[in-house]
């Protein structure tokens, strides 16, 4: 009689009913070999087990703390003043991008403007916007992530620009700001550090997580390739 | 929901699964800031959708469930950048545990990280994290006999890995 690798395993891990359980047992007693790949099964179990707990002593660091702490709150009580607004972006939070894009106008007038009531992108943020490939080396500080095509059926773009990250779209002769957030201190804080320091991180990962979520929430099939991006620029990022 | 001091309640379950949910997370994405990171997020959304929680169910898994899912999503994202995104894979760097010192328990985290996905999350699941195969099915969203394949499957490998010449 033969038993099946798969059914010797759920007997070590004591996953079998009372009958397979006992139809095991009986085959063990008759074959010594299958009680050895029984106990092989259990110390493989306790190997992982005992190669896996140190990692329960570890600290657990103070922003997944935070998180807990200040998680899930959103509508019962004001988040605290201390929170790291890293993480805590929402989109829904309109207000919190109003204000962040006001203080951003207000720190970079050169590079933001208000026209009729929306900010769209001027000087060295609108020529990045406008010429720049993604992944390029950065001409100044502005450097462009990824282009894509959004359901708005205009054509969008994120960047960072020192410690800001955003999404820009194009609507008209005009990049309108849409979405626009601090970039985190430490990792996330610039992409040239990643350069710098061999960091495997994709130029995509170094965005903070409220732009990628707003650009999965927008975008329309893949992000443009270099040929797409190419050709979109040509076209003075006009959908055709 | 019940909003009177019950998501204290579950808060202290959850730092009290902070430890797991990290090892996990770990074994899931194969490297230590990543892991992190979706720890974090998996917290925010956990938390955001608690009354979806059922109480019948188990803490852990549901979080384990949400924790994947993040990832999913990360690398769904990630997938779609990488096309015009030059850098190694995340996945290329493992040995994330600090175990030099113990030359046995390093070659089990880096036999794991040599595992396909599916098998490693499966092994991870059962062995590491105690989960039932039942739970750990539903935890990846397969059938329990899909569980118990792939489990195999990462067990036979891992034994390959971790003692080739015994390999039964």
């Amino acid at each position: 009689m033969s038993i099946s690798d798969e059914t010797l395993m759920a007997y070590s891990d004591g996953e079998l009913d009372a009958s397979a359980r006992a139809a095991v047992e009986a085959a063990m007693r008759a074959d010594p070999e299958i009680g050895r790949r029984v106990a092989q099964y259990r110390e493989q179990r306790e190997k992982l087990r005992a190669a896996y707990a140190p990692e329960l002593a570890e600290p657990v660091p103070d922003r997944l703390l935070a998180a807990l702490r200040d998680g899930g709150s959103g509508e019962k009580s004001p988040r605290p003043q201390s929170m790291r607004s890293r993480w805590r972006y929402s989109l829904a939070a309109s207000v919190v991008v109003a204000i962040g894009l006001a203080i951003f106008a207000w720190q970079r007038p050169a590079l933001v403007q208000e026209r009729g009531g929306a900010l769209v992108a001027s000087g060295e943020l609108e020529n990045g916007l406008s010429d720049s490939l993604s992944g390029d080396p950065s001409a100044g500080d502005v450097r462009i992530g990824v282009s894509f095509l959004a359901k708005s059926g205009e054509y969008c773009r994120t960047f960072t620009l020192r410690e800001s990250a955003g999404v820009a779209c194009r609507r008209g002769e005009r990049w309108l700001i849409h979405d626009l957030t601090q970039l985190a201190e430490g990792g996330q804080r610039s992409e040239a550090g990643a350069s710098q320091s061999g960091d495997y991180r994709t130029a995509s990962s170094m965005l903070p997580p409220a732009i990628l979520s707003a650009v999965q929430a927008q975008i329309v099939g893949d992000p443009l390739d270099r040929a797409g991006e190419q050709s979109a620029r040509s076209s003075g990022w006009r959908p055709r | 929901m019940n909003t009177n001091g019950t998501p204290e309640n579950v808060r202290k379950e959850l730092a009290a699964l902070l430890p797991r949910l990290r090892r996990f997370a770990r074994n899931l994405t194969r490297n230590p800031h990543d892991a992190d990171d979706v720890v974090q997020m998996a917290l925010e959304r956990g938390l955001a959708k608690l009354d979806q929680w059922r109480r019948d169910a188990r803490l852990d898994s549901w979080m384990f469930k949400i924790v994947r899912n993040v990832w999913i999503d990360e690398l769904r994202s990630r997938g779609r950048w990488g096309k015009i995104l030059t850098g190694p894979e995340a996945g290329e760097n493992v040995g994330h545990s600090p175990l030099d010192r113990d030359s046995d328990l390093l070659s089990v985290q880096a036999a794991m990280a040599r595992l396909p996905e599916d098998q490693r999350t499966a092994v991870s699941l059962v062995l590491v994290e105690g989960l039932s195969y039942k739970e750990a099915a539903e935890v990846l969203d397969v059938p329990i006999g899909t569980l118990t394949s792939r489990l195999a499957r990462g067990r036979e490998a891992l034994q390959a890995m971790l003692a080739p010449g015994d390999a039964g």
